[in-house]
């Protein structure tokens, strides 16, 4: 373009000698140089008019190109600007989202504290109501306390000897307590009976069972306290009570305290017989293993009385009675 | 899941806006000027447009507005200006064109989803 502009704006140049002869004796002659040269005048005149009215013309464009680019640029400036707020305002924006964020996060996890609290508040009543169940059933007769106890022991070292986890260590040693709540119905000259039951009163025996679910009511916190009620005296093999569950149909903390109830009530001394010794106990155990009892959990409890655990539980219960 | 229109010449604008208001789950479509605003208007039956001013070549925002709410078939759709004209009489002009709200840029993301669905819950 600047070439163009250039090559536009070269002027031509006419000649014109000011060393023209003029013709002698002749005005007609004289006349025609006159002539002439006005007319050459004329042409130079015409020539720079219209150079000059060609080179405004051009100014005239570039100016208006150089306006338009000029308001292109503005252009361009305004919608940057605009840009840069709208990028700040986002950021601002953003910048208080993430902070309500934040400030609802910190009252979120007050919550949840405040909750844990309740809920740790919630189980530590549980397990008040429960040892105070053990109390009482201890007030009333020394033998069914202790008995609870060393069972709770037992079924512990049991299911921490299977690898379950802490809490389902707590759970099932707290749920084990109340297997036999259900006997608050069962009249006391059945319990202490020291004849073999008719199967009158037999049927009564089993209800113990199904009251003590019921006595349980639906909170979770008693939801394995439930099924130990309802099902410890059923048998691996299907022929216990009070409904003939077999197998893992059995839940695995009734199994558990199926094994811990009756070594301990072998091993105690009741109305009807007394205390066989804790190696007697383990035989008789070990007989019932895949037919009362679960192989697995007897497996656990045989471990357990041969370094000692077992042992230990019954002295330590023991002490603490006297 | 409602469908918007936004009408804006300068592509960041439209990307911030999409961006903005996909996050509520509408769909976003996009028009670059005045002229395409009204095809899609007229094509999509959105259920909000957003309009921008000056849109280059072609009617500019508020005459894309006048010209929705003067076809039948489109002049229930409620219309937002966004637009960095920003004066008293601009936003006369603009409700007087026919629209239910006027925003002026920088709009702020909160701003620009609260007012959209307070027009769509009442639609």
């Amino acid at each position: 373009m600047p070439d163009e502009t250039a090559d536009r704006m070269t002027i031509e140049v006419v000649e014109v000698s000011p060393n023209i002869p003029l013709p002698s004796g002749s005005p007609g002659v004289a006349g025609e140089v006159f002539r002439q040269l006005l007319q050459q005048a004329i042409r130079v005149a015409d020539q720079a008019n219209s150079q000059s009215v060609r080179m405004a013309a051009d100014f005239a464009e570039v100016y208006r190109r150089e306006v338009g680019v000029r308001s292109d640029y503005e252009q361009k400036l305004r919608e940057l600007k605009l840009m840069e707020q709208q990028t700040t305002r986002y950021a601002e924006d953003l910048a208080s989202m993430l902070n309500s964020e934040r400030q609802r996060r910190t009252e979120l996890e007050r919550a949840l504290e405040q909750e844990r609290i309740a809920n740790e508040e919630l189980r530590r009543t549980g397990l008040q109501g429960i040892s105070h169940l053990v109390l009482a059933a201890t007030l009333k007769d020394q033998t069914t306390g202790a008995h609870l106890l060393r069972v709770r022991r037992y079924v512990e070292a049991i299911a921490t000897r299977l690898g379950l986890p802490a809490e389902l260590v707590e759970e099932f040693g707290y749920s084990s307590v109340m297997h036999d709540v259900g006997k608050i119905h069962t009249p006391d000259h059945i319990l202490q009976s020291e004849h073999h039951l008719s199967s009158d009163e037999f049927e009564v025996i089993k209800q113990h069972c199904i009251d003590g679910e019921v006595m349980l009511g639906d909170a979770r916190f008693f939801e394995t306290a439930r099924a130990v009620a309802r099902e410890h005296h059923e048998k691996w093999d299907g022929t216990g009570y009070p409904d003939g569950k077999k197998g893992s149909e059995i839940s695995l903390a009734a199994r558990i305290v199926s094994v811990a109830d009756v070594f301990d009530a072998l091993t105690s001394k009741r109305p009807y017989k007394d205390a066989w010794s804790p190696e007697e106990g383990m035989r008789s155990i070990r007989a019932g293993s895949g037919a009362q009892f679960d192989p697995e959990v007897v497996a656990a409890f045989e471990s357990l009385e041969a370094d000692g655990t077992i042992g230990r539980v019954r002295h330590e219960v023991e002490a603490a009675r006297l | 899941m409602a469908t918007l229109l936004v009408a804006d010449d300068l592509v960041p604008i439209r990307q911030m806006v999409r961006i903005t208001l996909s996050t509520q789950g509408w769909t976003i479509l996009e028009a670059k000027n005045g002229s395409e605003a009204l095809e899609m208007a007229k094509t999509h039956k959105p259920d909000l447009i957003l309009l921008d001013v000056d849109m280059g070549p072609g009617p500019n925002g508020f005459e894309v507005c006048k010209t929705i709410k003067s076809d039948a078939t489109t002049k229930d759709i409620p219309v937002v200006m966004l637009t960095a004209h920003e004066s008293d009489s601009d936003r006369a002009i603009g409700f007087a064109a026919g629209a239910t709200q006027y925003l002026t840029k920088p709009f702020g993301p909160l701003e620009l989803i609260d007012t959209i669905r307070g027009i769509l819950a009442h639609s």
